[in-house]
């Protein structure tokens, strides 16, 4: 048994493009796209926190420019994002919350 | 007058358009065709009730008055949806995993069911909302107002009616649409389906003032641009904790407002849907935002100072002469303010009708047996009643705030109320740890922050807080003024009650949560909710607790009629073993009963009302370990099947072989009876046909005739012989026989038996008589004839030349055994096994017996509690007796 795990492990080592080498690779991608998710609201809130630097010289419509430009791209990663990732099948928070020991009582 | 009556008689068909869409969505929704109605399109739509009146009007004064600002009430949201992965797609699962009906069932069940957290809640979203209703009434009121003025050059004489109107079509259209039906999740088609269609409207009436501002008024993008820089809000003025501060209470206001708890999770029907509304929802809202600016700079240029900004997206185009364009911006208007109260008055309704109404009813009424279907209407009645009193709130805080200045603030005053549900809420969603005295104590604490540093404050100076209040403090304490606490001054009023609400709020959360020790539901519940997840993925069903039989009975009674309700109550008592009427809650029983109440007052209602009682609980610990009994029992069930099924095996085997041994033994009887008819025969036939010669033949010598009699006679003598045999053995295997227990000498009985065969000479004995020295306690008579037997056998049988037969005694320590062995040529051994079967012979030519004898034999040993037995390789026939050591084991 073990023998044959090792056969295994070995052999998507060599050949990439194998079935199962594929399936992982998804599941990669598919947590890579989440982090994706997970990341932009902060993206987001970062750009957006850059005005709070600016003097009060700086204009009304260069504003609006980067502002929306933000708001534009945000919107547009997004919705890539969103195409590509399954919420259903996605069963999540895999590192987080792993603590059952708090439900027994 | 005529764009008046015009403008009153769009207003009205739009109106009357709503009530349509809504009235088919509807009808749809009930003939199951809805699914398009579910799109995530719709559900995206729907989300821009964020959108008010507020913002629709209220952005472009806020832009006019403070630049770029407005833009956080749209940023805060676009992160949230942005980062949907985070919480709301948590908040979604939960509330469809929990049946979720309102932001306060959500806090109140994830702390346990707590019903004083849901009645917090839902004062404090009332309190909160109230304020915002009243804006949406003042906005249509000065809208219609705006509209008129401008037209006809005289106010309408009472703007406060139009307010009244408004309010009263607002409610009947909720009551009618809202509270149409009571579904399990709160979902109401026509109502998504109006406010799907009034965003399209809202939007495209934005956009259409904006283009025909940028393009019809400024002459394009560059020039609008160039305006804008040189306008007074030119440049950028926000200071940076306003512009933070602002972008996080509009995210916080975005999850916690009831009204958006509302379209968001409870009107969900499907988590993909939060995938369109993640990108599209934050496109909307851009559009939404993307001409407030150059609206509110032509506003500021064209139009008189004194012009209200609030109105400029109405009183610009209506300036322009564009009365077609105004009035599709006013109707964009309407769109806003009205789709938000319809929502928010649904939401409160819900709530104050859940977690107010009807728990002071049960508690009230108790008295007196209802007829069925008496809950519905009171839950319906409840409902209306809430939209009645809510829009008729919103109402009276308008008029008698006088609408003004004083009003326009409150739009943030409210998102910073219902933002103090942000802690108990995404705490519960993501801490385990978070307890039902946390969330009350932070609750309790964020409001009273933000009554003190903000609501009463927006009331202006001398309203309700004197100027030395505010200035000084309550009776001169520096460190509680209102917008200045714990005498930290220079922070911007709005800022600095959102900084101390909603951090003292999340301080007392987590300080009071790690003191606290939460009860066994609270920490099941937390576990659900945190680890949702990893746990439901389907609306759960009962699982009662916390339910009392009696309520429940009480309550089963109101609904069903007593008779009912008590014969219901007292079979599922019975079927749990109980006795009366109380049985346990158990989760089956409950969801037997919600359906059994549901046949008479509808399944939302029957699972409201069965809530109400059990509190909504969910888990209990007892329930689990019910569970864990059922599945112990089933375990022990499975197993007994598979001993009775072993056991059904075995008995279906005894049954085989014991057919098996009757078809032997019915074989065995065939044999038996042809045997003996055919030893009866022989012995008759000698005796008859000699018998006939001596009656037929004359003449006979007497020697003859003595010679044939005594034919006769020895025939007769074997014939009674072989009868005697017969009925021996019979007596013996029937077991009637009794054995005359005697004390003896084994010696005494060999010499017996002996002595009984000496009649020849033939065969001679040798017997160790010091050895038979044996005192027994047996049927002596008995063991004789058996003794006897063996050796008329040897002397019939032994075909040596000199016949010899050896009795070897041998005392065992637990039994003794008596041997005869004769010197023969044995049986062979294959007849070995069957000597001791009746009539078994091992050879025909000495037929000088029945082949009874030996049968009869083991039967004696065997009622003797001993045995008789061939042992083979002695050199001869052998036959070994066996006795029991005590020899009175006789049975």
């Amino acid at each position: 048994m073990s023998d044959l795990d090792g056969k295994a492990g070995s052999k998507s080592e060599r050949t990439p493009g194998r079935a199962p080498v594929f399936l992982e690779r998804s599941t990669y991608r598919r947590r890579r796209l989440i982090d994706g998710l997970r990341m932009l609201p902060v993206v987001g809130a970062l750009l957006w926190a850059v005005p709070m630097l600016w003097s009060e010289t700086a204009a009304t419509s260069t504003a609006i420019l980067y502002i929306f430009g933000i708001w534009a791209g945000l919107a547009l990663i997004a919705a890539v994002m969103a195409r590509h990732v399954d919420v259903q099948a996605y069963d999540p928070d895999q590192n987080s919350n792993r603590d059952v020991s708090e439900t027994d009582m | 007058m005529a764009t008046l009556n015009i403008l009153i008689a769009v207003s009205l068909s739009y109106v009357a358009l709503l009530f349509l869409v809504a009235f088919i969505a509807e009808r749809l929704a009930v003939r199951g065709q809805a699914r398009w109605l579910r799109s995530p399109l719709v559900y995206t739509l729907s989300l821009s009730i964020y959108c008010t009146a507020w913002t629709f009007y209220g952005a472009v004064g806020y832009a006019a008055r403070s630049g770029l600002e407005y833009l956080t009430i749209y940023i805060g949201p676009t992160l949230v949806m942005v980062g949907w992965w985070w919480a709301l797609r948590k908040m979604v699962r939960v509330g469809r995993a929990q049946r979720v009906t309102s932001i306060a069932d959500l806090i109140s069940s994830r702390y346990g069911k707590s019903t004083i957290l849901a009645v917090l809640v839902t004062l404090m979203a009332v309190v909160g909302t109230t304020p915002y209703i009243a804006l949406q009434l003042q906005s249509v009121t000065l809208s219609f107002a705006a509209f008129a003025g401008s037209t006809e050059g005289t106010p309408l004489s009472d703007s406060r009616s139009t307010a009244l109107w408004v309010a009263v079509g607002l409610a009947l259209f909720t009551v009618l649409f809202g509270t149409r039906n009571l579904d399990a999740n709160e979902r109401h088609h026509g109502v998504v389906m109006a406010i799907a269609l009034e965003a399209v409207v809202k939007l495209f009436a934005l956009l259409a003032v904006g283009v025909f501002v940028v393009w019809g008024l400024s002459g394009g993008i560059g020039p609008m641009l160039e305006q804008i820089d040189a306008s007074e809000i030119g440049t950028w003025q926000i200071e940076g904790g306003r512009w933070a501060g602002l972008i996080f209470l509009s995210a916080a206001a975005f999850l916690s407002l009831p009204r958006m708890f509302q379209v968001l999770v409870v009107e969900n029907d499907n988590e993909d849907h939060l995938k369109l509304a993640s990108w599209a929802f934050p496109t909307y809202l851009m559009l939404m935002s993307l001409f407030v600016v150059p609206i509110a700079v032509v506003g500021l240029n064209r139009l008189p100072p004194e012009a209200n900004p609030d109105l400029f997206v109405l009183t610009v185009p209506l300036s322009e002469g564009q009365t077609g364009l105004a009035m599709l911006s006013f109707l964009g208007g309407f769109s806003s303010a009205t789709s938000m109260v319809i929502v928010a008055a649904i939401a409160l309704s819900t709530m104050v009708s859940n977690h107010i109404v009807m728990p002071i009813w049960l508690r009230v009424a108790h008295g007196g047996a209802m007829v069925s279907g008496d809950v519905r209407n009171l839950v319906l009645l409840s409902r209306r009643l809430s939209i009645a009193a809510v829009l008729l709130l919103g109402y009276l805080y308008y008029r008698f705030s006088g609408g003004g200045a004083a009003l326009a603030a409150i739009g943030l005053v409210s998102f910073a109320g219902v933002a103090q549900f942000l802690p108990a809420m995404l705490g519960g969603l993501f801490w385990r740890g978070a307890t039902r005295l946390g969330a009350l104590a932070g609750l309790m604490v964020g409001f009273a922050v933000w009554t003190w540093s903000m609501l009463l404050p927006s009331f202006g100076p001398g309203a309700i807080l004197s100027e030395a209040v505010l200035a000084q403090g309550p009776a001169g304490i520096a460190w509680l003024r209102p917008q200045a606490l714990f005498g930290i001054a220079g922070l911007d009023p709005l800022v600095h009650a959102i900084l101390w609400s909603i951090s003292l709020n999340t301080l007392a959360f987590v300080i009071l949560s790690l003191l606290s020790f939460p009860s066994p539901l609270e920490r099941l519940q937390g576990a659900q909710f945190v680890n949702v997840f990893q746990h439901s993925a389907s609306p759960q069903s009962w699982a009662g607790g916390g339910a009392q039989s009696e309520d429940l009975l009480i309550m089963a009674q109101r609904i069903l009629g007593p008779r009912e309700a008590q014969a219901l109550f007292q079979a599922e008592a019975r079927r749990q073993g109980l006795a009366g009427y109380l049985p346990e809650p158990s989760p089956d029983f409950l969801n037997a009963l919600e359906r059994e109440l549901s046949g008479s007052v509808g399944a939302a209602t029957a699972h409201a009302m069965v809530g109400q009682i059990v509190g909504g609980a969910s888990v209990s610990v007892e329930d689990l370990m019910a569970v864990a009994d059922e599945t112990a029992q089933m375990m022990e069930y499975s197993s007994q099947l598979e001993a009775k099924s072993a056991e059904l095996t075995r008995t279906a085997r005894q049954l085989r072989e014991a057919n098996e041994k009757l078809t032997a033994l019915s074989v065995q009887k065939d044999a038996f009876l042809s045997q003996i008819s055919h030893e009866l025969r022989t012995p008759m036939t000698s005796i008859r046909s000699f018998s006939e010669i001596l009656r037929d033949t004359e003449g006979l010598s007497q020697q003859d005739k003595g010679k044939y009699s005594s034919i006769i006679h020895d025939e007769a003598v074997r014939l009674t012989r072989l009868l005697d045999d017969l009925l021996d053995l019979s007596v013996l295997e029937n077991g009637q026989v009794s054995m005359n227990i005697e004390r003896g000498m084994l010696l005494g009985v060999l010499d017996h038996a002996v002595a009984a065969t000496s009649g020849t000479e033939r065969l001679t004995i040798t017997r160790e008589t010091e050895g038979e020295r044996i005192a027994l306690r047996t049927d002596l008579d008995r063991l004789a004839q058996v003794f006897i037997n063996l050796i008329a056998n040897a002397q019939k049988y032994c075909d040596a030349e000199a016949p010899e037969l050896r009795i070897a005694v041998r005392d065992g320590a637990r039994e003794i055994a008596v041997d005869f062995i004769d010197n023969g040529s044995g049986i062979p051994r294959d007849k070995q096994d069957v000597v001791f079967e009746k009539f078994a012979r091992v050879s025909d030519q000495k037929a000088g017996g029945a082949g009874l004898g030996l049968a009869i034999c083991r039967e004696i040993m065997l009622r003797l509690g001993g045995n008789v037995a061939y042992l083979p390789g002695q050199g001869g026939a052998a036959f070994r007796v066996t006795l029991p050591k005590s020899a009175g084991s006789v049975m």
